[in-house]
């Protein structure tokens, strides 16, 4: 059920825009069954939606089925109810000031989806215990909305995550005895200072963290700091001259299942313990830094060695390096010729022959238990063959399955039929893949060899599937002047083969798209424009470098 | 300034949020809670409270004792009735007047007047100005932001800006509910002094809002007793 809270005739509060967003929700194909409650209002103001909704056709349709309900203003005891039932809140508001509706909802470990404005920014950790999508954009906010109703595991992780923070800054007797300190002249001065009630980013480094670390290293006298940027539980531990890195793997959700319609079998979850086996089965790759102490149970915890980071290296001279030790890791762990390989050739087979539902489900199932031995026994889904990625994206965007915008339709669907017209599926052996090469993750160990940290999304794929990571990160993703030429060299340059270089391409385009609208599911648009620009340019530049005939 | 006056009595001083008007529908929402819960938890905490706003419908008495430590004072100042924040800006004067009467007449005297959204900020900045009690200002929401959100100038725009500037120069602590407003403040007020600005967002009540347990026989009992409206039926 998806929950709107608010006053409906508060122009401020943006109901036309949420039920704009429900209508376009009802024209996607493959979306779970969904409700709308709207809750809030005088018995006016509830004539007054129910006549806006009476003029949408679709919307009329979906309140004839009982799936558009209108409560009108209820108590709040009834309403932590209705929040607690609800699989999203949205609140869709084009200003606002604080937005007590998001606290209460995030209370209830209900999580919410929020246009990006005022204290909804601050209220809302966006990506961990809801979304934000930008202000007055009906497209984005539907978007947002199918990776929720999509993934199941995506609404509970952030509900928990939004059920925590809430209580940990908006608890009210807390705040409200902040308040009556100012009403005092001597006591509140040194009490309370804005930087101190500041809602930041949750707590990476919690006690029980800390302990862990203490124990599995055996040392009391340690130093602890976070070692990312990002939110990760990822941290340099420093005992006596030895520095580690300790990892802790937490659950997240899988961003294809959030992405893509259910696929039964498969687990829409990813990192927690699919992540530490996967580190644990590349524990002999050349790549991989050395682990030190590690520990399954709980929140799966690894510390390794600590590198020196790989910096002050021209972009030439990294993509021989890095085209170089991807290399070494695909020869490394060769698929045995076995029984599953057989079934996944068929699986292939099939998928380019038949093309439908089906099909793709007997080939996602396939590749997942090419992976299986590092994961766990645990089958996730793993994009493995570039071009069935992007057989996939053109079928389900000629099926209507996520609101994107007609341009990046017609842009996307151009570039994938140059690149599949072009030629037959591939039938080769997937090899394995690190699956994230980025530029933090490059290291250096003693004597100057290369290694790559984070093997948790590593997985058999075909052809130079690492490399084209690595160019769309290095070349592409984030930037709206991406230069579609130079990635082509630069494919032309590192890959060996024909083969090599198409499968590459294909890669590329296929990562490109689905990380736009992974971003654009997550509330960002931007992505989609940097694509649409790179996807412009990319036909001249694959005929120009005769990457394709 | 030093305190005088009453030592445990608060005045909650809001013109456009009377706390007994129910949230959730209109235009009455979250600074009615707000303010609701404020005086509430006050009183839990030993203090006195008087709620001063202005009287929005002819039903509600112009002074209310709900307890011993309790009372609303709703001054008639405009229309009896619900008006606009921009209407009741209009009579800032006489809302000031009326203000200065209502506490002499009554002979109340405040620990600390805590105001809320600019009218009530610049009626109790101006008794203020020739009292000795301290005063804490809650912005709620300021009037460069809206027009930068495309809100249309307004008569009492220009006043609404200066006496926002005013009453955060003077009050004693100022009260800001999140990051974003402070930096808004920052942002669009160059003018005004941030020292006294603390970031205190609405708070929730965790024994009330918390994951409830679903069950579907539940659901159609609280359906048909719990909300005994039921969802609007729409044909």
């Amino acid at each position: 059920m998806i929950l709107f809270a608010g006053r409906p005739s508060d122009s401020r509060k943006g109901l036309p825009l949420f039920l704009e967003a429900v209508a376009i929700l009802t024209t996607l194909s493959k979306l779970p069954a969904f409700s709308v409650w709207i809750v809030g209002g005088s018995p006016r103001e509830v004539s007054s939606v129910s006549s806006l909704i009476h003029r949408i056709s679709s919307l009329h349709d979906l309140q004839l089925k009982g799936r558009i309900q209108l409560w009108g203003r209820v108590e709040n005891a009834a309403l932590a109810e209705i929040y607690s039932r609800a699989s999203v809140t949205v609140v869709p508001s084009h200003r606002e000031e604080f937005g007590i509706v998001a606290v209460e909802a995030m209370m209830c470990g209900c999580p919410v989806v929020s246009a990006r404005t005022g204290g909804l920014e601050d209220i809302i950790a966006d990506g961990l215990t809801g979304t934000l999508f930008t202000a007055d954009d009906a497209l984005g906010l539907a978007a947002t909305l199918t990776a929720y109703l999509r993934n199941h595991h995506q609404r509970d992780l952030h509900g928990e995550s939004a059920r925590r923070r809430a209580q940990s800054y908006f608890a009210k007797s807390e705040l409200l005895t902040h308040v009556v300190q100012l009403y005092d002249a001597d006591s509140f001065e040194s009490k309370h200072s804005p930087e101190q009630s500041k809602p930041n980013r949750e707590e990476l480094l919690t006690r029980e963290r800390m302990s862990r670390i203490k124990a599995i290293v055996g040392d009391d006298q340690i130093s602890v700091n976070h070692a990312t940027k990002g939110r990760h539980p990822v941290f340099s531990v420093d005992v006596g001259e030895n520095r580690f890195i300790a990892k802790f793997f937490t659950s997240r959700y899988s961003l294809q299942a959030s992405l893509f319609p259910e696929i039964d079998g498969l687990s829409p979850v990813r990192g927690g313990l699919i992540s530490y086996h996967r580190e644990l089965y590349n524990r002999q790759n050349p790549l991989a830094p050395t682990i030190r102490f590690l520990e399954a149970t709980g929140e799966p915890l690894i510390v390794t060695q600590w590198y020196r980071p790989l910096t002050d290296v021209s972009d030439e001279v990294l993509d021989n390096m890095i085209s170089k030790a991807l290399l070494r890791c695909q020869s490394h762990l060769p698929l045995p010729e076995c029984e599953t390989l057989t079934e996944y050739e068929s699986a292939l087979k099939d998928v380019t022959e038949r093309q439908d539902s089906s099909s793709f489900h007997r080939f996602d199932l396939a590749s997942a238990k090419l992976n299986l031995r590092m994961t766990g026994e645990r089958l996730t889904q793993c994009r493995t063959h570039p071009q069935v990625e992007l057989l996939r994206f053109q079928i389900l965007m000629s099926e209507n399955i996520w609101p994107l915008p007609l341009e990046f339709r017609s842009r996307t669907h151009q570039a994938i039929e140059l690149l599949l017209n072009h030629q037959e599926i591939i039938m080769e052996q997937p090899a394995l893949a690190h699956g994230d090469p980025k530029p933090e993750h490059l290291l250096v160990d003693a004597t100057g060899e290369m290694l790559i940290a984070d093997f948790e999304h590593s997985r058999y794929t075909v052809g130079p599937c690492d490399l084209a990571l690595w160019l769309t990160f290095t070349g592409v993703r984030g930037r709206l002047e991406a230069n579609a030429v130079q990635v082509c060299d630069r494919i032309y340059k590192h890959c060996r083969t024909w083969q090599e270089r198409y499968l590459c391409a294909c890669w590329v385009v296929s990562e490109v798209i689905f990380f736009a609208v992974h971003r654009f599911l997550s509330g960002e648009r931007r992505e989609l424009q940097v694509t649409q620009n790179f996807l412009r340019d990319l036909p001249f530049a694959l005929l120009n470098r005769g990457l394709i005939v | 300034m030093n305190v005088t006056g009453d030592p445990r009595h608060i005045g909650l001083v809001c013109f456009v949020a009377d706390p007994f008007d129910p949230p959730g529908h209109e235009r009455f929402g979250g600074g009615h809670l707000f303010l609701f819960d404020l005086g509430r938890f006050l009183v839990t905490q030993g203090y006195r409270v008087t709620q001063v706003t202005r009287r929005n419908s002819s039903e509600k008495p112009v002074f209310d004792q709900i307890g011993p430590m309790y009372s609303i004072v709703r001054l008639a100042v405009g229309p009896p009735e619900e008006i606009s924040p921009f209407n009741v800006g209009l009579c800032l004067n006489e809302l000031s007047q009326a203000f200065e009467h209502t506490i002499a007449e009554k002979k109340l005297e405040f620990m600390a007047l805590h105001s809320h959204y600019w009218i009530g900020g610049e009626v109790v900045r101006r008794f203020c100005a020739a009292h000795q009690i301290r005063h804490v200002h809650s912005i709620l929401s300021l009037g460069r932001v809206n027009r930068e959100k495309g809100e249309a100038l307004t008569a009492s725009s220009a006043i609404r800006e200066e006496c926002e500037v005013n009453v955060i120069n003077s009050a004693d602590a100022v009260i800001a509910v999140c990051p974003s407003e402070l930096a808004d403040l920052k942002r669009l007020y160059p003018e005004v002094d941030l020292s006294k600005v603390h970031i205190i967002p609405y708070g929730v009540d965790p024994d009330v809002f918390y994951p409830r347990p679903q069950s579907e026989s539940d659901f159609v009992r609280r359906q048909t007793i719990r909300f005994p409206q039921g969802p609007a039926l729409i044909s």
